[in-house]
């Protein structure tokens, strides 16, 4: 079914053939069986209803599926541990949470499409486009109730986590498919640069905001009645642990923030591969040493709450860490043409 | 026929194997000859195919039931174009190997 019905029989005839004689040739039929998939799942179809697209519109189903994923993985650090703020607090990131879930399923769904159905994306491009749609689902694994069985008996080890570093492994997987090498005058880079620094400084503060004051230190208002000894307790057990959450944040956003600014004094001076793995390589971070203070509060508090963040900043963080990564990962000169003319 | 978008080193070996066997050359040859996987000849032998460079048929091979097997053969501006793009590509070699020796 991956290939067009006007070349399905004569592709199964020949790898059939191919199969037969493999031993014949010297060739292992392993190889033709894995040669069949990989062409099945890469070639692009020559059915005359796909356009050709050009890089641009290819470039935009790459971004979107890159935002889609990217997006998903911010989810993991405004997992909801802790309390809410209020209840408007809770509905209002119960909005924000629902509006970003149906962004990534249109953009996902959108670069597939497109990716898909562009007769000129190259099989590494269409791959790695797969692959970010796949990861972008993450978050329905946590939503699915499935991923987050109570009570905890590991949090680490729960289905939902370890969607995640699956969905984070496949994005790693479908960049090193897209690698390309990038192009572009200094001043071009520097610009590109000083774009992820800024954001990513932006993610930092909001983070830190969010962590440091909605998590841990805001006043303790719960959207459902618990007795005043109960309330104590949690307030208590709070308390107890703040310096470690501290430490845990300021050692995060420091070294998030050297690795954001190194990375855009490399990336002026240098090709701009470099720069991108790096600024790459600061978003993951600042994006797991969040991910860390949540799942402080997961494994301290001993029941899981509704919510402990503040709505706005973590969106804010969120659409922030994802411009640093898409700014560092998408954002390139065009390639420079290739040298076909001697063959025209 | 087309330009290709690409010519990777996998491409050159392909090339070149269809250029040295001469004639219509069976997709497993291919496969041997270049020492490159299925996975990357497959989608290259279709590329050239969609492209103009190649055409393929079925072998005609009464004496062997079943299946049959496709061969590939250039079209004339195919030949020329790949005897062209191969030439360069062992001529950039070679110089690139005399710059590293002197």
């Amino acid at each position: 079914m991956l290939l067009p019905a006007s070349g399905r029989e004569r592709y199964r005839e020949q790898w059939l053939a191919d199969l037969r004689d493999a031993p014949e040739a010297g060739v292992r039929p392993a190889s033709i069986a894995w040669g069949a998939v990989a062409f099945a799942l890469t070639t692009p179809h020559p059915w005359p209803s796909h356009p050709r697209l050009g890089e641009p519109a290819r470039r935009v189903a790459f971004g979107l599926a890159f935002a889609s994923a990217a997006v998903g993985l911010t989810h993991y650090p405004a997992v909801e541990f802790g309390w809410a703020l209020s209840s408007a607090a809770v509905a209002a990131k119960g909005m924000v949470d629902g509006l970003v879930l149906l962004f990534q399923i249109v953009a996902g769904v959108a670069a597939v499409v497109i990716v898909t159905g562009a007769q000129d994306a190259g099989g590494r491009e269409r791959a790695s486009v797969w692959l970010l749609a796949l990861a972008s689902a993450a978050p329905l694994v946590a939503a699915s109730g499935a991923g987050n069985p109570d009570p905890y008996p590991d949090p680490y080890a729960a289905p939902a986590n370890l969607a995640y570093v699956a969905a984070a492994a496949l994005v790693v997987v479908a960049l090193v498919l897209r690698r390309t090498r990038a192009q572009g005058a200094r001043a071009d880079r520097r610009r590109v640069a000083l774009v992820t620094a800024g954001l990513g400084a932006v993610a930092v503060v909001a983070y830190g905001l969010a962590a440091s004051i909605w998590f841990s230190r805001a006043p303790l208002v719960t959207d459902f009645p618990v007795g005043s000894e109960f309330h104590a307790e949690w307030l208590a057990m709070t308390t107890s642990f703040e310096a470690h959450v501290d430490g845990v944040l300021i050692v995060s956003a420091l070294v998030a923030v050297g690795i954001v600014a190194a990375a855009a004094i490399v990336g002026a001076r240098r090709p701009a591969a470099e720069f991108r793995v790096a600024a790459t390589g600061a978003g993951f971070l600042l994006l797991f040493g969040c991910l860390t203070l949540s799942q402080y509060f997961a494994l301290a508090l001993p029941q899981p709450g509704l919510a402990g963040a503040s709505p706005i900043l973590l969106t804010a963080a969120r659409l922030a860490l994802v411009g640093t990564v898409i700014a560092a990962v998408v954002i390139r000169r065009p390639a420079p043409a290739v040298r076909t003319s001697i063959v025209a | 026929m087309e330009p290709l978008s690409r010519i990777t080193p996998a491409t050159l070996d392909v090339l070149a194997v269809l250029l040295d066997s001469g004639g219509p050359t069976w997709g497993l040859a291919v496969i041997k000859g270049s020492g490159r996987p299925a996975g990357s000849v497959y989608p290259i032998l279709e590329r050239l195919e969609r492209s103009g460079w190649v055409t393929s048929a079925w072998a005609d091979e009464p004496e062997r039931p079943g299946p049959r097997r496709r061969y590939y053969e250039f079209t004339d501006d195919g030949a020329r174009a790949a005897r062209g793009v191969v030439n360069a590509a062992r001529t950039a070699a070679v110089s690139s190997r005399r710059v590293a020796l002197s």
